[in-house]
């Protein structure tokens, strides 16, 4: 009795270990929609590499499918570090639906030039990702949805951190608002 | 009616500065100047790079590759430019590189600067034809400043050849095995700005790889983080003793602290190299190495 009993103990972890390491599992690790504006934190080698707007924001928002909202903030923002959320399914429908009805997914042949391409310098402001499936695509500041953006952080109710306020630059010493 | 002339006015405008320059800001210039013109004849005279271990101490692989890479000769004595020649020293693999041709490099090329700059290979050569669509191929991407990559013929491609004859693109004859899983079907490729795994035929970069081995996870979730996040540039790899490894220069500031430190503060910082494994789907940095005689660091863009 007590020997089936670790033999389904074991036969769970081995499970639970097997799942965590598949790819169907990675695929459903990732969020389902993702808003960054600025840039991470990341070490970076010496090579090409766009300079951070020095008096942007810096965070993340990952939305997943089940209705968490991950929030990171980095640089000159109001929160910094990280926070959870937890959206109602029907906040979260209802997003998706805006997704869906502006053909998100076919931004890609819309905007067949995105702005990092056309653009000299290595740099964006802000990008949203969605995801549906095995299907993803991102578009750059904002464009040709502009008001997507807004919709993500009225419905993560990211405000409290600070993303909607405008950003503390110091230029020379000097303080100033952007 | 001279006088009426908005050039003239402009011209005008321009001897009254003349007359008014501030004496500070010419020395400022001059100084500037002399700063930038120091850096340059240093840059072209650096002492042979010399390496010293700072994490890793008692990891066999960690020492092993400091002797390798104190005894390896770098183009212009410069880490970050290439590899002339590497010692083949006691349980390193030979990983026999062949020079690629220039059809190949061709077939290649572009792929390589695309998923560099954009993560996605594509990208610039659909970026290309939908612009010969909408303008026409006389007028040039590139003289409009849109985008810097360079021609792809296989004129300038044989020129490239001549020119990079210490350090050429190559591939590795030998398959590697970069996840360390006991399967060795890698097919690589390396430049003087990384490494690259494609397929067989050369035709294709294998970004989903590329990105699982040799970039930072935290970073690829950032959409605005368009650039390829490589864990180091530019990255080499290496067989030790049955296992595989990569390497390449890395620092610890963040895009924020380079951009506000400016590039004064990191002539000054040392270079730290480290070597990363892929193991059991992670990558860890297992040796850390500080590039110990270079006084400054070389800025390039």
């Amino acid at each position: 009795m007590v020997d089936s009993i670790f033999k389904k103990i074991g036969f769970l972890l081995f499970m639970v270990v097997i799942g965590s390491n598949s790819a169907a599992a990675l695929s459903a690790d990732l969020p389902i929609i993702t808003l960054s504006v600025g840039l991470p934190p990341y070490p970076l080698p010496i090579t090409e590499v766009p300079i951070a707007d020095q008096c942007g924001f810096s965070y993340i928002i990952k939305i997943f499918e089940n209705g968490r909202v991950d929030y990171q903030g980095f640089h000159k923002i109001k929160v910094p570090g990280k926070r959870e959320y937890q959206m109602d399914k029907a906040t979260l429908k209802a997003l998706i639906k805006k997704f869906q009805d502006a053909h998100f997914m076919e931004a890609d042949e819309r905007v067949w030039l995105p702005d990092i391409v056309r653009s000299h310098y290595l740099t964006t402001y802000s990008a949203i990702r969605f995801r549906q499936g095995s299907q993803e695509a991102t578009v750059f500041d904002n464009f040709p949805f502009p008001n997507l953006k807004s919709d993500i952080i009225r419905a993560t109710k990211a405000g409290r951190w600070g993303v909607n306020e405008p950003s503390l630059c110091i230029n020379k010493g000097v303080k100033y608002k952007n | 009616m001279k006088h009426l002339n908005p050039l003239f006015f402009a011209t005008a405008r321009q001897n009254e500065h003349k007359k008014t320059l501030n004496p500070l800001i010419l020395i400022k210039g001059i100084s500037v100047l002399l700063v930038f013109i120091g850096f340059a004849a240093r840059a072209e005279n650096l002492p042979k790079p010399l390496f010293k271990l700072t994490q890793g101490q008692g990891t066999e692989v960690c020492e092993a590759y400091l002797q390798r890479l104190n005894a390896t000769e770098f183009l212009n004595n410069d880490p970050t430019q290439g590899r002339v020649s590497e010692p083949l020293l006691k349980g390193f693999a030979d990983l026999k590189p062949v020079p690629l041709t220039a059809e190949e490099i061709q077939r290649v090329q572009y792929k390589t600067l695309s998923f560099e700059r954009f993560q996605d290979q594509y990208l610039f050569e659909k970026f290309s034809k939908k612009w010969d669509e909408a303008w026409g191929r006389q007028s040039s991407l590139f003289g409009h400043g849109l985008i810097e990559f360079p021609s792809n013929t296989l004129e300038a491609i044989n020129k490239d050849i001549v020119a990079n004859q210490k350090t050429p693109f190559v591939r590795y004859q030998v398959q590697l095995d970069m996840d360390n899983d006991g399967i060795a079907g890698d097919v690589v490729i390396k430049n003087n700005r990384g490494v690259y795994i494609v397929d067989y035929l050369l035709q294709h970069i294998d970004e989903e790889r590329m990105k699982r081995i040799f970039a930072d996870q935290d970073a690829l979730d950032w959409p605005t983080m368009y650039q390829f996040p490589s864990l180091a540039f530019p990255i080499t790899v290496f067989g030790y003793n049955n296992k595989y490894y990569f390497d390449g220069f890395f620092n610890n500031l963040d895009f924020q602290q380079r951009g506000s430190l400016g590039i004064a503060h990191y002539l000054q910082r040392p270079y730290l190299l480290g070597v990363f494994i892929h193991e059991r789907q992670q990558t860890h940095r297992i040796c850390e190495y500080e590039w110990v005689n270079t006084a400054q660091i070389i800025y390039r863009k």
